[in-house]
């Protein structure tokens, strides 16, 4: 593909991402996956308060250790904490409800009307396809990157440290990319997950410069956070503790955001239309 | 099913501010909640006081007082200092008690802080001599020299208020459950209150001394073999030596040295052991016997080089001039040695040299010390051995002359102040008591008074106060100390002792309402 035609997908990714972004109803289950991401970070944050207190912190204690249950190191291991959460969460509904949203920006492109609660239908039966994306999405994405900077902490070296840093990053990244057009294709191939991924890996490769800058786009919305994040005891010196839930409250929001970014690019890309035709 | 955008982000907004309202409405009434809140509010109070420990001269008075004012609120704090717990959250409610106390000792180190930050720069430093040399190896790591020339200093609100949280401390039982949590300072305080009051000139069986041997006798029951105990045997022998009660601080030595934790270390305790005989007991052949043990030992170890200055001073002291000239002249020749031994050293041979009645030897070696390391302790105390001889001699044009030199190095050495870290003041100190040995008052505070401005901040500042103090105190002349009072203010008012001098101004003007005695 030439550079020519890179740059103008590139674009027709933009033209298509602001269309969808004008029709509310495609925003929904956006703004269910923020919602839902939401909640494990307040009970996280707020474990302490009666109301919580009772399941939260045997939970926290029996996953994290006694030490995540007290002062400042409960807030100092929230973003890991949070990460382990959230991992979770994007296996369980994360992808069903991008599936969703791939259905619904599918009929808002080909110029369908869109409905809510009729989109929700076809997700339905992709949803064991949608399990088993999320698994390998929130792997690569989340797990890889967690387990090298876990693995990087133990080590004294910092350039070696910045290389693992780089390592992690470069693995979400490529993650991001190979999976981006899977959802498209599950919707056209009716649920098939390995074909749907296989073709997402091809356009990955034959796509690589335009889906790079694609996957760097959404990066790039909530990277300047991720540092922030990556450094919680910095963050709560600086700006106090509740700084680092406020972070990590706003990153929520702005990889919502990215998400939207990435599947309205990687659809319009899948299916050849912006939704100006 | 249509739906508006604004209906969209009105759910989801709703949503998400009904979820962290809900969160963060939710009572916290629970034991679990209050630890969370203390936790946080020391959390808080830390970073202050992390501030002022880690840049004890950038930090700000405020820094300070901010560290203070948040420990006294956590203390204060009904919620946290509530005695009916949930029964339920018995954890959480030990935990609670147990950072209580966290924060009473944190308080009461702050608390020492301050106290020795005022003692530090409102007290002199004195009594510099071949006696003390023997003992300076082992209590100075620990203890700041404070000797009162002010005998009439009459607010010792800070020496309550430390010794008041130490009580509180001590007397809280949480403290004596379970595993220890005494730091260094905490352990240091009782010993520092104690030679206060020592200093002072008040009984010998005081109340600081009383509470000090009974804490540290109490850490030695409460954890028996344990690494607080050894250094309470330590802290403990200590304060018998301050107290003249020098077989009960052998015994404890003999008590640290059988401790599985004397390993490291084992030769500075020996020397310690070796200064207690010498000092109270007089056994010259047991002292003699353990330095030279610890020499033949512990080779080129700074314990052994202690030991062997010890062992010269004693020889000086028996009339052994020259076999004490020799020893020292050795370790004066040893390689990689440091220069503060080196020139401990020489100022023990420049002492030798002055008993053995060779006067113009002592001088040369003396003023050599000062110009070869002049922010060496031996340095420092060199010209007040000068000056003492000549007034001695009762020879008034050579003590002038003397004092001309003693003040130039004095200025010059106060004015690189940077590079003389151990204790910022003593220089000062040491000037003044050259010129009280004089017999001129006067002309010491003049002097801080007129170079004090070409100095930095926190040292200006200091040798303004001094002065003030000299002023106020010895020549009764309250008027030029508070004059000298306010000029520190106006010319530094961002010091880290502006509260101290506001203190002292605060305090004169108290007491020149009052009417005099007499």
């Amino acid at each position: 593909m030439t550079a020519e035609t890179t740059i103008r997908k590139y674009a027709d990714g933009w033209t298509a991402t602001i269309v969808l972004a004008k029709s509310p109803v495609v925003w929904m289950p956006f703004a269910i996956l923020a919602a839902l991401k939401t909640v494990p970070l307040v009970l996280l944050y707020y474990f302490w308060k009666p109301s919580f207190s009772g399941f939260m912190i045997p939970a926290i204690r029996s996953l994290f250790g006694e030490g995540a249950v007290h002062f400042p190191a409960g807030v100092l291991r929230l973003p890991d904490m949070y990460t382990v959460v959230d991992m979770a969460g994007t296996v369980a509904f994360g992808f069903v409800l991008m599936g969703w949203s791939v259905v619904m920006m599918t009929d808002r492109l080909e110029g369908n009307s869109v409905h809510f609660n009729r989109d929700i239908v076809p997700t339905l039966f992709f949803v064991p396809a949608l399990l088993v994306v999320g698994f390998v999405f929130a792997a690569g994405v989340q797990g890889v990157p967690a387990l090298i900077s876990h693995v990087s902490e133990s080590i004294t070296r910092p350039k070696l440290q910045m290389l693992l840093t780089l390592l992690g990053l470069g693995v979400s990244l490529v993650v991001r990319g190979t999976i981006a057009y899977t959802p498209a294709h599950l919707v056209l191939s009716r649920g098939r997950v390995f074909a749907a991924m296989g073709k997402s890996y091809r356009d990955a490769r034959t796509w690589s410069w335009l889906t790079a800058m694609i996957v760097l786009t959404g990066w790039v919305i909530k990277a300047p956070l991720d540092y922030l994040i990556s450094h919680p005891g910095r963050l709560m010196q600086s700006w106090g503790p509740d700084s680092v839930f406020a972070v990590l409250l706003v990153s929520v929001f702005l990889e919502t955001l990215g998400l939207f970014y990435l599947f309205a690019s990687a659809t319009s890309i899948v299916i050849g239309k912006t939704g100006q035709e | 099913m249509r739906i508006g955008a604004r209906k969209v982000i009105g759910v989801a907004t709703a949503f998400a501010v009904v979820v962290i309202f809900v969160a963060a409405g939710c009572g916290s009434e629970s034991d679990i909640a209050t630890r969370h809140e203390l936790e946080k509010a020391i959390w808080n109070a830390e970073q202050f006081r992390i501030k002022v420990s880690a840049q004890p001269l950038s930090a700000s008075p405020e820094d300070f007082r901010a560290s203070v004012a948040a420990y006294e609120g956590i203390l204060a704090d009904d919620r946290f200092g509530r005695t009916e717990r949930d029964a339920r959250d018995s954890e959480a409610a030990s935990d609670i008690e147990d950072l209580r106390l966290r924060c009473k000792v944190a308080l009461a180190e702050l608390y020492f802080v301050e106290y020795e930050d005022y003692a530090g720069v409102t007290y002199f430093t004195s009594g510099f001599g071949p006696r003390d040399l023997l003992l300076k190896n082992h209590l100075d790591a620990a203890l700041v020299e404070v000797r009162s020339l002010y005998k009439n200093l009459e607010d010792d609100s800070l020496e309550t208020r430390c010794a008041g949280m130490l009580r509180q401390v001590a007397e809280d039982e949480i403290l004596w459950l379970g595993d220890t949590r005494m730091g260094d300072t905490l352990l240091t305080v009782p010993l520092y209150l104690a030679r206060t009051e020592l200093d002072r000139g008040e009984a010998r069986v005081s109340d600081h001394c009383q509470f000090a041997e009974s804490f540290y006798s109490r850490i030695i029951r409460t954890w028996p073999d344990s690494l607080v105990a050894h250094r309470a045997y330590l802290s403990r022998a200590d304060l018998y030596v301050l107290e003249g009660r020098f077989a009960d601080a052998l015994s404890d030595v003999g008590n640290a040295l059988r401790s599985p934790y004397a390993a490291d270390g084992r030769e500075q305790l020996l020397l310690f052991k070796g200064e207690i005989l010498a000092q109270g007991l007089g056994r010259e052949a047991q002292v003699e016997s353990v330095l030279t043990k610890v020499m033949a030992d512990y080779p080129r170890t700074p314990s052994a080089r202690g030991a062997m200055l010890n062992l010269a001073a004693l020889k000086m002291v028996r009339g052994e001039e020259p076999e004490a000239t020799r020893m020292l002249r050795d370790l004066e020749l040893e390689a990689d040695i440091p220069p503060e031994t080196a020139t401990t050293a020489m100022f023990l041979r420049a002492l030798c040299f002055k008993r053995s009645d060779d006067w113009p030897g002592a001088l040369n070696l003396l003023w050599r010390i000062c110009r070869l390391e002049p922010f060496t302790r031996a340095a420092t105390v060199a010209p007040l051995v000068i000056v003492r001889y000549y007034v001695e001699k009762a020879d008034s044009v050579a003590t002038d002359s003397m004092l001309e030199d003693a003040q130039k190095y004095y200025l010059d050495a106060i004015g690189k102040d940077n590079a003389y870290m151990e204790h910022p003041h003593v220089l000062k100190d040491c000037l003044i008591e050259t010129y009280l040995l004089a017999g001129k008052p006067a002309a010491a505070a003049r002097l801080l008074e007129e170079h004090s401005g070409e100095w930095r901040p926190a040292n200006g500042s200091v040798g303004l106060l001094k002065s003030a103090l000299i002023y106020m105190n010895l020549l009764d002349d309250r008027e030029n100390g508070v004059r000298v009072l306010q000029k520190c203010l106006d010319l530094f008012p961002p010091s880290p002792y502006a509260w101290i001098v506001q203190k002292e101004i605060n305090r004169a003007s108290t007491s020149s309402d009052k009417p005099r005695k007499g």
